[in-house]
């Protein structure tokens, strides 16, 4: 058995979900900010970042809860795009898939994982009625740091 | 007119409609293609396929999903597979003839009320609109409100306040989509500002107002008449003016009225040429407690945004305000809508608009009434054709014209069946000419029947010139709603100086009738407003948590391009039910953080 132990502890919870790759990562976004789908991927396919796993940071992206009721209830939801230009366009662009989960609301909250780099973000709105969705929001640019060096203790049963 | 106390008259216009002939957009066919099914296909085997439907479907990774006859076979694709690459698999496959994808068909929500199929604002396949004015027309232009019923035909939740002539809350198709304000002490569903009382029944039979609420929430799938934009509605009628207009202190206090009564919407299917402050200031207090304002262009086929021609509410700048163009039955705008690239915000169907009306019109030929004297029917060349007319003396329609006998006691008379109506109006056109204060026209009514001259009260006497130009006559029928309820002229005059005398033409009465079966063709950018109004309350049922700045913005945004509208709108676009309820606002607020 390969046992993980962090020994950077500002970034450990970066450090720990490197390791936890899929369904553990899933849960693990679950649990942390109640999002229903926080993989993120292109056309719903899982994610698989570009950059070296070790690169990876966790962005987190929220917006305010849209009104249409279409979006706020089952076939709604939200997509969050990011691209590493600026007016990147969505056709082809990786996507977060943020679906109604129940409740009142739609989540307004997701993760995404990224390289360290500029990435500019875009949120898009949608209904079964619409599922084309809304015009896209305004464009947030988020610079991702390079992750600081983690010590990792590898411990040999 | 002042901006103190302005009249503001009412947008109603009469013009023949252009016809051009034009193709639906592409990008509407495009809106309106069935969706298809994204995971099936549907494959048509070539007779001679030697591989079986299974085997093909399992050669590319999918399965057969059931077969439809002998060559026909649903195909379920593997999970995640694009539907158009699944098309060009199976188009290259040598044992397949024909591909194409599994459409999903909605079942369109049609209202079963008789008149619907000549609503070609709701659903247009190119009709005509019987007692309307013959155009061309080009199918798809229309609201595509069948489209959106499917989603939602109640507006209940959303009260509109329609501010106009008033409104027969017994007409057939608009009871039961009234607000209710017995709670607020307005059992009749609203007030009357003109007599300053609870009913706001139109008193002088002007129909204009049960015409527009009736295009909001005439109700729907009930089997009777018309089919409103909403099905189910809560009108809240106010009435705040007759055929003369309305005026500034009525409009200003029927919105105060209406914003504390909870409407969200206010339809105000009027306007005038002068800038009225306190006409803008209660449209500003409307916009701030979150009320929306749907107005008409006019119908001068004039610029609203040339500073000599401004057109109010129209024109003010609050963003509560969606101002409307008409739309004629090809969407070409309408030879006599206003427009303005700045002030008018849509365009909306306002031409050949059929619906509800307070009651049934006895439109008369003027033939079959009892004369006296000089009265004689007769059929004149005017400024509008050859008309039929009840003239005296008998050569008035003569070149040069005659005189009228002098000492005359003439009288012509007629009966009419007012049985059970509420209210009743007769209006004419009169030409008169007689040596002034001594030789008059009357008008006289009798419930019981025979010369109301005898039996009855006269009603009012008229005397002098004025000169060619016809005047128009309103007469309140009240107290005369009997079966044989008799209305007639009286020529009388002396042995002095006899002139022209008197036609009379265009002689018709207009009625408010309980359970009204009654329903008209108008036109005018005030039949374009309430479709909008309609819309809105569509789209504000739909969408509870709305503002009125999103209600607006669906309308806008969720329009159809029209070409007519571009350069003349400030979208360029004619309200879309069913775009607008699709409508999604972008996402605001987006903020990113690193974790």
């Amino acid at each position: 058995m390969i046992r993980h132990a962090r020994t950077g502890s500002a970034f450990a919870a970066e450090a720990t979900i490197r390791f936890c790759r899929g369904a553990a990562l899933a849960g693990l976004c679950a649990g942390l900010w109640a999002l229903a789908a926080c993989g993120s991927g292109e056309a719903g396919t899982a994610e698989r970042p570009a950059a070296e796993p070790t690169q990876i940071r966790y962005v987190e992206v929220s917006w305010d809860p849209n009104r249409e009721s279409g979006v706020n209830r089952a076939g709604g939801g939200y997509r969050v795009y990011h691209g590493t230009t600026p007016g990147f366009s969505l056709g082809g662009a990786r996507f977060v898939d943020v679906p109604y989960a129940g409740g009142e609301t739609t989540p307004t909250r997701a993760l995404l994982a990224l390289a360290p780099g500029t990435h500019y973000i875009k949120v898009v709105a949608y209904s079964a009625l619409n599922p084309a969705g809304s015009a896209p929001s305004a464009e947030v640019a988020i610079t991702v740091p390079a992750a600081p060096e983690v010590f990792v203790r590898v411990q040999h049963d | 007119m002042t901006s103190a106390y302005a009249a503001v008259l009412f947008a109603l216009a009469l013009f023949a409609v252009p016809a051009r002939a034009g193709e639906r957009p592409a990008a509407i066919a495009a809106a309106r293609a069935p969706t298809p099914v994204p995971d099936e296909l549907l494959v048509r085997f070539k007779a001679e396929a030697t591989a079986g439907p299974a085997g093909v479907a399992q050669r590319l990774g999918d399965r057969l999903q059931r077969a439809l006859g002998a060559r026909y076979a649903v195909v379920k694709l593997d999970a995640g597979k694009p539907l158009a690459d699944a098309l060009a698999a199976y188009r290259a496959m040598p044992e397949v003839e024909a591909v194409q994808p599994n459409y999903r068909y909605r079942f369109l929500a049609v209202p079963n009320d008789p008149l619907y199929p000549q609503l070609w604002a709701l659903n247009n396949d190119g009709q005509p609109v019987e007692g309307g004015t013959p155009a061309a027309a080009i199918p798809g232009s229309d609201l595509d409100m069948e489209r959106a019923w499917n989603e939602i035909t109640d507006c209940t939740s959303v009260i509109v306040a329609v501010l106009d002539s008033g409104v027969n809350y017994l007409h057939q198709d608009l009871a039961g989509n009234l607000w209710d304000g017995t709670a607020a002490g307005f059992p009749l569903h609203g007030y009357d500002f003109l007599d300053d009382d609870n009913d706001p029944m139109p008193a002088d039979a002007f129909g204009h107002g049960t015409h527009v609420a009736a295009t909001i929430g005439a109700v729907g799938n009930n089997g009777l008449g018309v089919a409103g934009v909403c099905w189910r509605a809560r009108i809240m009628a106010l009435r705040i003016g007759d055929r003369r207009g309305a005026t500034t202190a009525r409009i200003v206090q029927a919105m105060q009225f209406a914003i504390e009564h909870g409407a969200r919407i206010v339809n105000l299917s009027l306007g005038g040429s002068e800038h009225d402050p306190a006409f803008e200031a209660e449209v500003e207090r409307a916009r701030r407690l979150g009320v929306l304002v749907v107005t008409a262009a006019g119908n001068e086929g004039a610029d609203n945004d040339d500073g000599a021609s401004p057109f109010f509410p129209c024109d003010f700048p609050q963003d509560n305000v969606v101002c409307t163009a008409a739309l004629d039955q090809s969407y070409n705008r309408a030879s006599f809508s206003n427009f303005g690239a700045v002030s008018v915000d849509v365009g909306a169907p306002g031409t050949n608009i059929l619906s509800a009306w307070p009651g049934r019109v006895r439109a008369d030929d003027l033939r079959g009434w009892v004369r006296t004297g000089g009265w004689t029917e007769a059929v004149c060349n005017f400024n509008l054709g050859r008309l039929p007319a009840l003239v005296n003396p008998a050569s008035w329609c003569a070149t040069p014209p005659g005189a009228y006998a002098a000492d005359a006691n003439d009288v012509a008379y007629k009966a009419f069946d007012l049985a059970g109506v509420r209210h009743a109006r007769a209006s004419f056109f009169r030409f008169l000419a007689t040596e002034p204060d001594v030789d008059f026209l009357g008008y006289a009514l009798s419930p019981a029947g025979g010369d109301p001259f005898a039996a009855g009260s006269v009603i009012a006497l008229h005397s002098g010139s004025a000169g060619t130009r016809p005047i128009e006559e309103s007469i309140d029928l009240d107290g005369c709603f009997t079966s044989s309820c008799t209305f007639g002229f009286r020529l009388q005059s002396n042995a002095t100086v006899a002139d022209r005398g008197v036609a009379i033409v265009g002689f018709r009465i207009d009625t408010v009738e309980p359970n009204a079966n009654a329903y008209a063709v108008l036109q005018g950018t005030s039949m374009a407003a309430p479709h909008v109004a309609g819309v809105a309350a569509l789209v504000w049922a739909y969408n509870p948590r709305y503002t009125y700045a999103d209600v607006r913005a669906a309308l806008i945004e969720g329009g159809e391009p029209v070409a007519a509208l571009a350069g003349t709108t400030a979208s360029g676009r004619a309200v879309n039910a069913f775009g607008a309820l699709q409508y999604i606002a972008p996402p605001a607020g987006v903020a990113a953080v690193v974790r």
